[in-house]
């Protein structure tokens, strides 16, 4: 069994708005999905329809080889979620919070549950209610309650919310040392795609509730090309100088003072000597690499860039 | 399922159960000694003592069953934790039934602990005061208890009630109102057939709907969690 999550033609509907239209995913055993796409994209309803929170109106899921059915709850007892935020009973601590946790789920080595809290840097506040939890804490506990019982499969929605840059390194370092060491395949939803890119194996597109794209990141990185982008005060000009002095076509006019050069038959102190010596004014020049983010607006026509 | 009401007593504890059900029999006391002491009217029988025990309580225990249902399951929904309890490789509608059987029994339990401290305190208030025509006889309890008895089945129908109409928006505000509605449908049956209390008829009328209502719920309401 290689692919761990399978959907084939996902619908679905709500108050005559399709949600999610058309979608077709392949996971595969002990890899990180990266799901992206804007706010509103369809993340979420696809990520409980993959636990069997909400019925598709059509087409079908199959996680660990088998049908997703309505009542069927068992391949639960393999997955650790987060979705949306991160919810609990807010008048318990975070330590009952997991305890009851491994109860449901029917699992009884609790000692994991201080070495959970541990992982996540929660156990000094192991025994505060989690109604005086900041939403960072809160989403660390939400990892820590979803990785407990070990699961094979992680559907992560958005785990890195509320975060802050230090919490984002150590969750991600937390996620690979679970795909490596242990083996557990995460499908994990964010907007943010600089995390994504330094995670995912593989990604997945949405955008308006339709798959755009699913391709490995190794593909993304073929893409993703060096260039030189210089913000100088008249690009006009210097689109000149590029053409006549050096003979260099390959370059694109991003916008009034942004000029992205594609060939690198010149270093960039050359150019920049070029540019100076001809009265262009440069605010700055430099190496770039193309980024998961370029990609992908690339993908979805760049209309998504004010809901990330 | 005695396991899964165990975890929902974990979640909401029994603190404030507790708090409501003593505070509701001294309130019951205490309006059961102001409407037996009233010198207005005419003295009470045994019988109509107890059909006030009857009143009280459809207010109170329909109430406290509806404020239950809105901690234990409507605030579920609102609070969003449902997606986290139906995250669980548990029949979901196997969790559902747990709470509202814990709920039932908790009310239960204080509705005869309610009715065994109202009963004593009428006794002995008689006893003391002279509210009540006529002496206690034993016999008196061959009405009492089929009295109690249809009681508690009627509330707790009631009261399941309430969740059925409470998970239809997933509203505490709707959950709360419809238990006052049916205390009035009581009220309204018992005075409508000129009646001390609730007839069997009654009973098992309201048991069968709350029944059908349960089924409907239980089979196209809880899994709508948006």
């Amino acid at each position: 069994m290689n692919g761990i999550i399978e959907t084939h033609h996902l619908k679905k509907i709500y108050k005559d708005k399709v949600v999610v239209n058309d979608v077709s995913i392949h996971v595969k055993k002990g890899e990180i999905y990266g799901f992206v796409g804007p706010n509103g994209a369809g993340k979420s309803t696809l990520m409980k329809m993959l636990l069997n929170l909400v019925q598709p109106d059509s087409g079908e899921i199959v996680i660990f080889g088998k049908k997703v059915v309505e009542n069927d709850f068992e391949m639960l007892k393999k997955i650790g979620s987060i979705i949306e935020n991160p919810y609990f009973y807010e008048k318990l601590t975070a330590r009952q919070n997991l305890d009851l946790h491994c109860e449901y789920m029917g699992y009884h080595n609790k000692n994991h549950i201080v070495e959970m809290l541990e992982c996540v840097g929660l156990l000094k506040d192991a025994d505060k209610k989690v109604s005086q939890y900041s939403l960072g804490m809160k989403q660390r506990l939400a990892i820590a309650r979803a990785i407990l019982t070990k699961p094979e499969l992680l559907i992560l929605d958005e785990p890195i919310n509320a975060l802050d840059p230090e919490g984002i390194r150590e969750m991600r370092e937390l996620f690979r040392k679970l795909n490596t060491d242990y083996g557990t395949t995460i499908f994990i939803s964010s907007h943010i795609l600089s995390e994504v890119e330094q995670i995912a194996d593989t990604i997945g597109i949405i955008q308006n509730g339709t798959l755009m794209k699913e391709v490995a990141m190794s593909d993304v990185h073929k893409y993703q090309t060096d260039y030189v982008e210089a913000e100088v005060d008249n690009v006009e000009f210097a689109g000149y100088i590029l053409e006549q002095k050096f003979g260099i076509r390959d370059f694109k006019v991003i916008s009034q003072n942004l000029i992205e050069i594609y060939d690198f038959r010149k270093e960039v102190k050359e150019l920049s000597a070029a540019f100076i010596q001809n009265g262009i004014g440069i605010n700055s020049i430099g190496r770039k690499q193309n980024s998961l983010e370029d990609y992908f607006f690339q993908i979805t026509g760049g209309g998504a860039v004010e809901n990330l | 399922m005695i396991h899964l009401m165990k975890l929902e007593l974990k979640k909401v504890g029994l603190k404030k159960y507790v708090l409501f059900s003593i505070t509701g029999i001294f309130i019951s006391m205490f309006f059961l000694f102001v409407g037996l002491n009233d010198s207005s009217t005419i003295k009470s029988s045994y019988e109509t003592a107890f059909s006030t025990v009857g009143l009280i309580f459809c207010f109170y225990y329909i109430v406290l069953f509806s404020v239950l249902v809105s901690a234990y399951i409507v605030n579920e929904y609102n609070h969003k934790t449902i997606l986290v309890m139906f995250s669980y490789p548990v029949d979901r509608r196997k969790l559902m039934i747990a709470k509202l059987l814990l709920i039932t029994l908790l009310v239960m339990f204080s509705m005869i602990i309610g009715y065994l401290c109202c009963g004593t305190f009428i006794v002995i208030a008689d006893r003391y005061w002279e509210l009540i025509e006529g002496e206690f006889e034993i016999s008196v309890l061959r009405y009492w208890i089929p009295t109690a008895l249809k009681a508690i089945i009627t509330f707790c129908a009631f009261g399941i009630g309430t969740f059925v109409v409470g998970m239809m928006k997933k509203s505490v505000s709707m959950t709360i109102i419809s238990s006052i509605i049916f205390c009035y449908i009581r009220q309204f049956y018992i005075a409508g057939m000129d009646l001390y209390e609730e007839n069997w008829l009654f009973v098992i009328g309201v048991v069968v709907i709350t029944v059908i209502g349960v089924w409907y719920t239980l089979a196209y309401k809880i899994g709508q969690i948006d």
